[in-house]
């Protein structure tokens, strides 16, 4: 037992880090509404401007100007901590504020390009390489439970506790907080009030970047200084939040703490001699499991109690007509893309075989977020699933085509299926959250398995052989210069996007399609209709998924191998940013951002042509999803995440104008 | 309440005299935490480079026989690294560039003709794997790559080279490079550590009970199931555990794997940060249990980040570059180093595999013939290599080992760092020498 309770301390301090985020993400959602799964990238920031400053430079976004000298620890924390309160106020003042009247999805959506953006801020000045962070707390080891328990974790605890304690009362007991609750609660009884929701949401975003950034420097020695861990740490502080339904910042503290606790017991039990290993490893990604089922039971626990703040906007996605032409669009594109295939150096040849790769990844968002306004944030996941029983069943079984990439688009359907069973329960932001755990736990605990996972370098995949004839990459072919990647491969990948894109093109024409569309408009008038709401909904996760499937065959192919980094989180941001630039809901939109994608056609001739770094390419993605987002009309026409809580639209009149019908040559049109 | 854990004396008395002798020197040492100072009492001390450049050696590694400038036909080599993300290496494009500067201006290059480097770097993704491989094919002026170590787009590299040219391999990681098709690794790495750590933790160190910490990067996972299934193999106890790559929380491992209770603790660290946290864990638990860490954490960063190197046993597959060193290698690539390499460049970490290699490349492509350079020649020339390695074992073999048989040796030496600049030599030598 002494050593259960010793690794529930020694988790405090990571717990303190969810704790302070969870906190940020309540201080968020109660002064704008938004679920900002930015928080910890604004952490991040903060962690990192301390150290620039401790290095004696100040973090500016394309500058690090020299300061002649590193400051003192006070100073550059409090000049860390406000420099994080400064980026929380131009968040709000930026991007916030255009996002009062939008529906939860697209603020969710916006702040995943801010995530998106300040990451590619980081990893441009800094790279991805780790850090060692710079400590600002003192003390040594306490002995105590047969182990010793460093005196940090328990300041760091201390001070997750107080914040939460003083916020708590802030908002009980302070005119700044009563008012901020009022406006939580209902923001037009508010304005008839006197009260500015705006100026509340300012001061509140401030506070909360400052907390952020505050924790993040606090706790930037126990994790490693670099673009990735401290931005994902919401994940678990997701879950913290949730517990604490956005609202009670001590339930938030606590549950944080309690996240770190349950983290550090789940390593600790890994070293008993009962606990289950993979091939004699500790399995990775354990905790990230937990969190993942922490956040599905919070949100089917309270999932109809969580405050639904803009819930009850219906407005409308952009429009998706439905194509008229298919067929002769269709046979001119593949005629140049072919013929590209053919004679383009073998760079940039690679570089259109990624970009096929990827339109068809962006398809499977056009069916899901497109026609039926839902966001996974496990996207290549699904991909990565698919790629890895390809591999699997090869290396294994020796099985090659078509049935390894048969039963992995299968898999990836399936999987599609099972994550979406929640959707019964949990709608649109929510789901998206739920997503965004369930990536992760996969991508770690999954991918990274040794003994089902990818292994340590890949999971090697042999090429596709039909009758003799290598039709993978390192294939031969009388054309094309003879260098690697074969044209043939190309033309493969070309097929099976041109396939994809006239069975998307026609699904949206479909009755199938129109009813995707009638969901997507106003889920109760759906329902109203007689069309099964949950029922489109999974069938939409269900082909997305298996056209992700797709995109993980082609993917592993591609590589002749399967690396859990090609399908990890960051990936679907960047994914879900660049189809929503490119137009989520068309098949046009899909193409452009194919394009744009990381190793596409852009990247190449960015970074070999131009000789810019592919990260510009992430920094391109973040801010270009934010001015999609908050300038473009369609910003406030993101579908509800699902009906009204009772008692609240009939009292508030939606703050946007709702469109008549969904535009385009087709209207929607329900089976009765 | 109980105080830090305390050995059982049967635990203590496993631990034999050499772990004790290490403890001891261990104890009242300390390592001094969090000192940023460049004048910290151990940077750089008694570690003034060379400035006279032994030409003879220089001769001998790299099979030149000519001197002076080069002045003829550039020679493409490729350079694969991983630089930029995560895990990033940039020391060993430095250290290659380095040697191949030496090369061009003091022993006429390769036969005459300059040895010029294609650098291609992997960042963190398999797609920069595969574009290198295809990069490399692509030029036909290039009839050899190096490539520096990967634990990212190795598979993806491997599958689009496909043998078609010979890959001289710096440093080889587990997984394709010890099998993959036409590739000599000169460097066996973590591998070496496979076949040589147990040797040294029974025989030098009589260890019975191992604590192992490694962060839960794929690559590194593999190093430490490798590493961890040869101890095992050799009849000892081996209690490992993993934590979350991010994170620089080593406190907990550390108790989760009672490395207070066992004889040696073996930290799978291969990054400075990594390095770093583990040497504050170590201090901070007041454990005086021996360490032994990779060579890869005897680096200027880690000793400009705590002050002096850590007080642990560093293994390496390439001489320890502070260590005392009679064959002269070690005064050879420092003299040449601080003349051909940037001020204040890094010297450890993977700079000496990128400086050896290109030298050994040098001579491949001596043998090879320079004039009429073909991949089947240079591939034939690159199979015979047997040394000498630059800071390497005295021999290699290729295909010794069939079942790594890219792998030119498995040879590890160990050396313990006791401060103020002191290092000894605990393997006396190499260990698991080809035979």
């Amino acid at each position: 037992m002494d050593q259960v309770i010793l690794f529930i301390l020694l988790g405090l301090g990571p717990g303190a880090l969810y704790a302070g985020l969870a906190q940020s993400l309540v201080l968020t959602h109660r002064g704008a509404g938004i679920i900002n799964v930015s928080a910890g990238a604004m952490a991040m920031w903060g962690a990192y401007t301390f150290y620039g400053l401790r290095e004696g430079h100040l973090l500016l976004p394309f500058f690090y100007p020299d300061l002649g000298g590193p400051l003192g620890v006070a100073p550059a924390f409090v000049v860390a901590v406000l420099l994080s309160a400064l980026l929380g106020a131009l968040i709000d003042v930026a991007v916030f504020a255009w996002l009062r009247g939008s529906a939860p999805l697209a603020k969710l959506v916006a702040s995943v390009g801010l995530l998106l953006t300040v990451q590619a801020v980081i990893v441009l000045r800094f790279g991805g390489t780790g850090q060692t962070a710079p400590p600002v707390l003192a003390g040594g080891g306490i002995h105590m439970f047969g182990g010793t328990v460093p005196a940090v974790r328990l300041e760091v605890m201390a001070i997750a506790v107080v914040i939460g304690v003083a916020l708590t009362a802030a908002y009980r007991y302070t005119r700044f907080g009563l008012a901020t609750r009022a406006a939580q609660e209902d923001e037009a009884e508010a304005v008839m009030s006197g009260l500015s929701p705006r100026g509340l949401s300012l001061l509140n975003t401030t506070f909360a970047g400052a907390l952020a950034g505050a924790v993040g420097i606090l706790v930037a020695p126990m994790t490693q200084l670099d673009p990735t861990t401290l931005a994902l740490a919401v994940v678990p502080a997701l879950g913290a939040a949730l517990i604490a339904r956005f609202t009670s910042f001590t339930v938030a503290a606590l549950a944080g703490l309690g996240m770190g606790a349950l983290q550090s017991v789940a390593l600790y039990l890994q070293t008993l001699s009962w606990f289950p290993t993979s091939k004699g490893l500790p399995m990775p990604g354990l905790p990230d499991v937990l969190f993942f089922i922490v956040i599905a039971a919070a949100l089917m626990w309270r999932g109809n109690s969580l405050p639904g703040r803009g819930g009850h906007i219906e407005p409308r996605l952009p429009p998706a007509p439905a194509p008229r032409r298919i067929a002769r669009p269709t046979a001119i594109l593949v005629a140049i893309g072919a013929v590209a295939l053919l004679v383009l150096p073998f760079d940039l040849r690679q570089g259109f075989v990624n970009t096929l790769i990827a339109v068809i990844a962006c398809l499977s968002l056009v069916v899901l977020t497109g026609y039926v306004g839902q966001v996974s944030l496990a996207q290549f996941a699904f991909a990565g699933l698919s790629g890895l029983v390809v591999s699997k069943l090869g290396i294994h079984l020796g099985l090659g085509l078509p049935w390894a990439p048969l039963l992995g688009i299968a898999a990836a359907a399936l999987f599609g299926l099972v994550d979406v069973l929640p959707a019964m329960r949990v709608r649109g932001v929510h789901l998206a959250i739920l997503t965004l755990a369930a990536a992760v736990a996969l991508q770690n605990f999954g991918f990274h398995n040794p003994s089902w996972g990818a292994g340590g370098l890949g999971s090697p995949v042999s090429s596709p052989v039909v009758f003799g004839v290598n039709l993978g990459p390192s294939g031969s072919f009388p054309l094309g210069g003879g260098h690697p990647p074969s044209p043939l491969f190309g033309l493969i990948c070309l097929a099976v996007t041109a396939l994809m894109c006239v069975a998307v093109a026609n699904l949206r024409r479909s009755g199938l399609g129109q009813r995707m569309l009638a969901v997507r408009s106003s889920e109760r008038a759906a329902a109203a209709a007689g069309i099964s709401v949950p029922g489109i909904k999974v069938t939409a996760f269900v082909i997305s998924a298996f056209i992700m499937g797709v995109v993980g065959v082609l993917t592993a192919y591609n590589f002749g191998s399967v690396d859990p980094a090609n399908f990890g989180i960051v990936n679907t941001l960047v994914l879900i940013a660049l189809a929503y630039l490119g137009g989520i809901s068309v098949i046009k939109g899909a193409l452009i951002g194919g394009m744009l994608m990381s190793g596409g056609v852009a990247a190449t001739i960015m970074e070999d042509y131009i000789g810019l770094p592919a990260d510009y390419l992430l920094l391109f993605a973040g801010v270009s999803l934010v001015l999609t987002v908050t300038t473009t009309p369609a910003a406030s026409r993101w579908p509800t995440a699902g009906p009204a809580r009772p008692g609240t639209d009939r009292r508030r009149p939606a703050p946007t104008p709702v469109e008549p019908e969904p535009a385009g040559p087709e209207p929607a049109r329900p089976r009765p | 309440m109980s105080a830090i854990p305390q050995r059982s004396p049967g635990t203590t008395r496993r631990s034999g005299l050499v772990a004790l002798s290490l403890a001891a020197g261990l104890i009242g040492g300390g390592l001094s935490a969090c000192a940023s100072d460049d004048s910290g009492p151990g940077a750089g001390r008694g570690e003034a480079a060379p400035t006279t450049i032994d030409g003879g050696l220089g001769r001998t590694v790299s099979g030149a026989a000519g001197s002076g400038k080069a002045t003829g036909a550039p020679i493409t080599l490729g350079l694969i690294n991983q630089q930029g993300g995560p895990v990033s290496n940039p020391e060993f494009t430095v250290a290659a560039q380095a040697a191949a500067g030496y090369l061009n201006a003091e022993l006429g290059g390769v036969g005459g003709r300059p040895v010029k480097l294609e650098v291609c770097n992997i960042v963190s993704a398999e797609s920069q794997g595969q574009r290198c491989g295809q990069q490399m094919l692509a030029n036909d002026e290039i009839e050899l790559v190096v490539q520096g170590g990967l634990n990212v787009g190795t598979q993806s590299f491997h599958a689009t080279l496909a043998g078609k040219k010979p890959d001289l391999i710096a440093v080889a990681n587990p997984g394709p490079d010890v099998s993959a098709k036409n590739a000599f690794a000169l460097n066996a790495s973590s591998l070496a550590g496979k076949a040589a750590t147990p040797i040294f933790l029974d025989t030098k160190l009589k260890a019975r009970t191992v604590a192992m910490i490694a962060d839960d990067n794929p690559g590194n996972q593999e190093i430490a199931k490798s590493i961890k299934e040869g101890i095992e193999a050799r009849g000892m106890t081996v209690k490992l555990t993993t934590y979350p790559s991010g994170s620089a929380d080593l406190m907990s491992p550390m108790t989760a794997v009672g490395a207070g209770n066992a004889d040696v603790i073996m930290p799978i660290a291969v990054t400075p940060t990594a390095c770093i946290a583990m040497a504050k864990a170590y201090e901070q638990s007041g454990i005086k249990i021996p360490l032994s860490a990779s060579g890869l954490c005897a680096s200027d960063t880690v000793r400009k980040a705590l002050g002096d190197l850590p007080k642990w046993i560093f293994s390496g597959s390439l001489l320890n570059i502070h260590a005392p060193d009679p064959t002269g290698h070690v005064a050879f690539y420092r003299a040449v180093m601080a003349r051909y390499a940037p001020k204040g460049a890094e010297l450890g970490i993977n700079a000496p595999a990128g400086f050896a290699a290109v030298l050994a490349a040098a001579k491949i492509l001596h043998a090879a013939g320079p004039d009429r350079l073909t991949v089947e020649k240079v591939s034939k020339a690159a199979r015979a290599y047997t040394g000498p390695l630059l800071m390497g074992p005295p021999k290699l073999r290729f295909g010794s080992n069939p079942q790594m048989p890219a792998l030119g040796a498995q040879a590890v030496h160990y050396y313990r760092y006791e401060g103020d600049g002191k290092w000894v030599d605990v393997s006396q030598g190499w260990i698991n020498l080809p035979s």
